[in-house]
């Protein structure tokens, strides 16, 4: 039986023990690396998707979630202008977090305007976007740019001198990605035809999803069952077994390689990339110091 | 400041925890008085990806664009390409079809099909455009080991809009004129 202390202390173990700043460090440049793409992916969308006279003109969305759903173009006119001085805005403050230079405003500006673009149209979006919009929420708690930034150069300190912070709100964003693996596999055990280990089989004919598909060869009834079930039980693992220190390295390996296999064979734009970048949020203090020491050297 | 952190801590963690419960599940009822300012500040989200089912139905939108001159124009929105990076590019495109196919309300429909009247407008050549219908053209997939890859398609009129009242049909009330 725990007592209230031990909780508490445990708490406090888990939340506010100090440690290195490098994995977040490290997630902020990946995470600023993707948004920018992400932001340029959409310049393409714009006349279709956002502009005034597009298929969801600006007066109907703005009729329709007025007050509702928050977003900067509420307050701006209704001109596809608007909808480009955003996107150049979001891609400043990329930017500026992939750089960390005023890391704190440019994580907020990040996060708002993020917001604020896919509230615009969210019949484009997908669930890799909702972890987007909870990581950047979160990150911009955090002492991301405690290293490898330029406020810490400015500061007269080394690149590679990493702060020691409160993680806790690094310990959030572990705890949601654990979330999502194991909420993901609570749904799809809810439907049959995972259950009966067919549903690897379906995307691979639907095609606004399938990027690669198998020679009909290897489709064979008993590899689809591997796939079904191998997918939930490797989600399962990642959503438990990342806390357990032994187990924390093979389940990288093989969740990124999971990651991997599905970005060959779906197009999923880039949500392959960004669970493979909250992955990474696992990694030791050790781990990302490397990992960012050998990309400098690089 | 340290108890407002904590306490801001579990907040958050209750909303994490508790937020993808299906919306009549006590975790999700608990959380019911944060719904509103999360919803707003964007940190909605599911985590139902290919699930309960997976995607198991190919469904594409064809709109059919009738002239006064009783021609009519055949459009389909964008679709998958040879070019990898051609999908990458517009797979929020594809992504906008599905959700229009399959989740979206009315409202959607209706400025999809104002929309594709006012582009045949503005290339009418001295014609004018009586009427858009939407419709939607499904077939499933069958399981593994069927003959067919594919069940029998099937088309569903979803909305006809007429250009010269601006009235909208929906549903069978479009079934009925397509």
């Amino acid at each position: 039986m725990l007592t209230l202390q031990q909780l508490m202390d445990a708490w406090n173990v888990l939340f506010h023990a100090e440690i290195s700043a490098a994995p977040l460090v490290l997630f902020r440049i990946l995470i600023g690396s993707l948004l920018l793409v992400n932001a340029l992916l959409l310049i393409p969308l714009t006349e279709d998707y956002f502009s005034a006279d597009g298929v969801w003109p600006t007066r109907s969305w703005k009729q329709q979630l007025a007050g509702r759903r928050f977003s900067l173009l509420h307050w701006l006119p209704d001109s596809t202008w608007s909808f480009r001085i955003l996107l150049l805005v979001h891609l400043i403050a990329c930017l500026l977090l992939l750089i960390g230079w005023h890391f704190r405003p440019a994580c907020i500006m990040v996060f708002l305007t993020l917001v604020s673009l896919q509230h615009r149209n969210a019949m484009i979006l997908s669930s890799g976007d909702s972890l987007l919009r909870i990581l950047l929420f979160l990150c911009c708690f955090s002492s991301a740019g405690d290293g490898l930034s330029v406020d810490h150069w400015l500061a007269g300190r080394p690149l590679l001198e990493f702060s020691t912070i409160d993680p806790w709100p690094l310990r959030l964003m572990q705890i949601q990605i654990s979330i999502v693996y194991l909420r993901t596999v609570f749904w799809k055990l809810r439907g049959s035809l995972w259950r009966n280990g067919t549903a690897a089989w379906y995307p691979l004919w639907v095609a606004a999803y399938v990027r690669f598909r198998p020679p009909r060869r290897l489709l064979h009834p008993l590899l689809l069952r591997l796939a079904t079930w191998g997918t939930l039980a490797e989600e399962t693992a990642l959503g438990c077994g990342l806390w357990i220190h032994e187990l924390r390295f093979p389940l990288l390996l093989t969740g990124i390689a999971l990651h991997l296999v599905f970005d060959l064979i779906l197009n999923l734009q880039l949500f392959s990339w960004i669970m493979i970048i909250s992955l990474l949020l696992f990694l030791s203090p050790g781990e990302a110091t490397a990992m960012l020491q050998w990309v400098c050297r690089v | 400041m340290s108890v407002l952190t904590d306490v801001f801590i579990l907040v958050l963690l209750l909303f994490l925890w508790c937020w993808d419960y299906p919306v009549d599940h006590p975790p999700r009822r608990l959380i019911h008085w944060l719904s509103q300012p999360l919803i707003y500040l964007g940190l909605w989200h599911s985590w139902a990806m290919f699930a309960p089912q997976p995607i198991h139905v190919n469904r594409r939108l064809r709109a059919v664009i009738r002239w006064d001159d009783g021609t009519c124009d055949l459009w389909t929105p964008l679709g998958p390409r040879r070019s990898a990076f051609f999908n990458l590019l517009y797979a929020r495109s594809f992504k906008y079809e599905c959700s229009l196919l399959s989740t979206a309300g009315t409202a959607p429909l209706q400025a999809l099909a104002e929309f594709l009247a006012a582009q045949a407008a503005d290339d009418a050549a001295g014609r004018r455009v009586v009427r858009v219908e939407l419709i939607r053209e499904s077939s499933r997939v069958n399981a593994p080991g069927a003959s067919e890859i594919y069940g029998p398609p099937l088309l569903t009129p979803l909305l006809l809009f007429d250009v010269a009242s601006g009235r909208h049909h929906h549903g069978t009330d479009a079934g009925r004129t397509v």
